[in-house]
């Protein structure tokens, strides 16, 4: 008997000594795409080194032209994209990734208002809109290099800074621009479009669906990333949703989900003791503002034990005069306030 | 240096052509030892290849005293063993309708038996023997490491490996 045990492992590892399947080719490609994604790998032939040594240069070269081309060619075509609403904000611009030209403008258009202490706000209005122009005319006069625009910045840091009767009045400005700038990130049409979904009003114990279209990215204070979330408040609640777009722009939206107190979901429990302790001793569902329900419990033989369409009429646990220990399932049926119909499933256990 | 020195040193610099001499060079048979943990011959090609990987994202931990084959090999059967890990714990429910059958006493002879028959055998054992027969009989662990390695008792293992055995002969009583 041993000796025929021993004799099956022995004949089997003997035949696997030297047992080879071909692998697919797909295997080795796997491998080695896993390889260069870990690292694993590194090309140090002469071509390499030659194409890391030319992208170095490429990369270079960029970035000198990118730094410099701003300045030394304003072109007017990148000032006309800008949205309108946005010229006057300097954080709205910058989500136009136009940032050197930007802050050029943008700065400089402040600069315009506050040197000129404009007090009326319609006034203000009709300059902003020449404000290109006057960039533009400007635009000529400045030194054309990055540590110019640094040193217009702390210039004009300067100009709204020092104590003068004009700062609480740019001041005001600014908070007022930056109140305009959250809502024009809303409905600026031209640069970002998000469809937020409605804020729901839910029963008490109802799940809610939160929703945003047309967005790239999103982030949920939640911690949820998708775009459609569903949320359990037990009262009024702020949920906030950042949705950023493919160009990296950035818009927040908070949603509101009122609680409605008068109605709730059906809660049904899992397990009951009908010892007669006055703790859970019958089995029912509990809800408010049901306006029908038809709830019905089987053992597991799949005899019906109970059945009942009042909601304040539960089960005591009992069955042909007995109780029995075990799970049970239901079904109910019923209707909410608002007139929608659910169904809910699960089980019971009774408890002694 | 020998050639399979030249090879490791190659793979330590991440030279691409050696990985490819290696891969070359082992893969057909760590496919055999893979392909018997696993009933279907794709799920070991994934082990292989996740092997692989390991492999050369830790070449520069293998000290080159031991033998290099069978530093991989351990690292085959750890990976298959890995892809089963998370299922372990549902291997070693005793089935219900497991009927006790009486082993004649009898001597067998199993020179008749093709390799490849021999491994649909095992791919086709239950996932709880499989994994016990390959590391007693054909790895030679002992019931000790193969416990630790799975997480059952060093019973479950003795017991394991004797219905998997059984259940071969069945097999092989079968094709007779």
């Amino acid at each position: 008997m041993k000796t025929t045990d021993d004799n099956i492992g022995k004949a089997f590892k003997e035949a696997f000594d030297d047992f080879e399947i071909k692998p697919s080719n797909s295997v080795w490609q796997s491998v080695n795409s896993k390889n260069v994604e870990l690292g694993n790998v590194n090309h140090s032939s002469l071509f390499s080194k030659i194409a890391i040594i030319s992208a170095a240069a490429i990369i270079a070269l960029a970035t000198i032209y990118y730094l410099y081309k701003p300045s030394v060619n304003p072109s007017p075509n990148i000032i006309k994209e800008i949205p309108i609403n946005s010229i006057d904000s300097v954080v709205t611009v910058q989500m136009t990734n136009e940032i050197d030209v930007s802050l050029i403008d943008s700065t400089k258009d402040e600069k315009v208002e506050i040197v000129n202490n404009s007090t009326d706000n319609k006034q203000d209005n009709s300059k902003k809109y020449k404000a290109p122009i006057i960039v533009k005319d400007t635009e000529d006069n400045i030194e054309k290099t990055e540590v110019a625009i640094v040193e217009e910045k702390k210039e004009i840091k300067n100009i709204i800074n020092p104590p003068s009767p004009s700062i609480e009045l740019s001041n005001d400005k600014i908070v007022q621009d930056e109140e305009e700038h959250k809502q024009s990130i809303l409905t600026n049409t031209d640069t970002f479009k998000v469809v937020y979904g409605d804020n729901p009003v839910v029963c008490f114990g109802e799940d809610a669906i939160l929703f945003v279209e047309d967005g790239f990215n999103y982030s949920w204070n939640t911690g949820d990333v998708q775009n459609r979330i569903t949320v359990s408040p037990v009262q009024k609640s702020h949920y906030t949703v950042t949705v950023t777009n493919s160009k990296g722009q950035e818009s927040i939206h908070v949603f509101t989900v009122d609680v409605d107190n008068s109605c709730s979901a059906l809660f049904i429990p899992s397990a009951f003791t009908p010892n007669f302790d006055g703790q859970n001793d019958v089995f029912k569902a509990e809800g408010r503002g049901i306006t029908q329900m038809h709830m019905m419990v089987y053992n597991k033989l799949g005899q019906k034990v109970f059945e009942s369409t009042n909601i304040d009429i539960g089960w005591d646990g009992s069955f042909k005069g007995k109780l029995s220990p075990e799970t049970y399932v239901y079904h109910v049926d019923y209707t909410d306030a608002k007139g929608i119909g659910h169904v809910k499933r699960g089980q019971v256990t009774l408890i002694k | 240096m020998t050639s399979e020195q030249k090879l490791i040193r190659g793979c330590r610099k991440g030279k691409p052509k050696y990985q490819k001499m290696l891969f070359e060079l082992y893969a057909p048979k760590m496919l055999g030892v893979c392909a018997r943990y696993f009933q279907r011959i794709e799920e070991a090609e994934d082990a292989l290849q996740d092997g692989f990987v390991k492999v050369f994202s830790n070449i520069d931990t293998f000290k080159e005293k031991g033998s290099f084959e069978g530093w991989i090999r351990r690292i085959m059967v750890n990976t298959s063993l890995n892809l089963h890990r998370s299922n372990l714990k549902h291997y070693y429910h005793v089935d219900l309708g497991e009927t006790e059958t009486r082993i004649e006493d009898k001597r067998y002879s199993y020179d008749h038996l093709d390799v490849q028959d021999m491994l649909t055998m095992i791919q086709n054992l239950p996932n709880g023997y499989r994994l016990v027969f390959n590391l007693y009989e054909i790895e030679g662990y002992s019931h000790k490491e193969i416990a630790e390695e799975l997480g059952v008792s060093v019973n479950t293992s003795k017991s394991q490996l004797l219905k998997a055995r059984r259940k071969l002969r069945e097999k092989i009583d079968k094709q007779l």
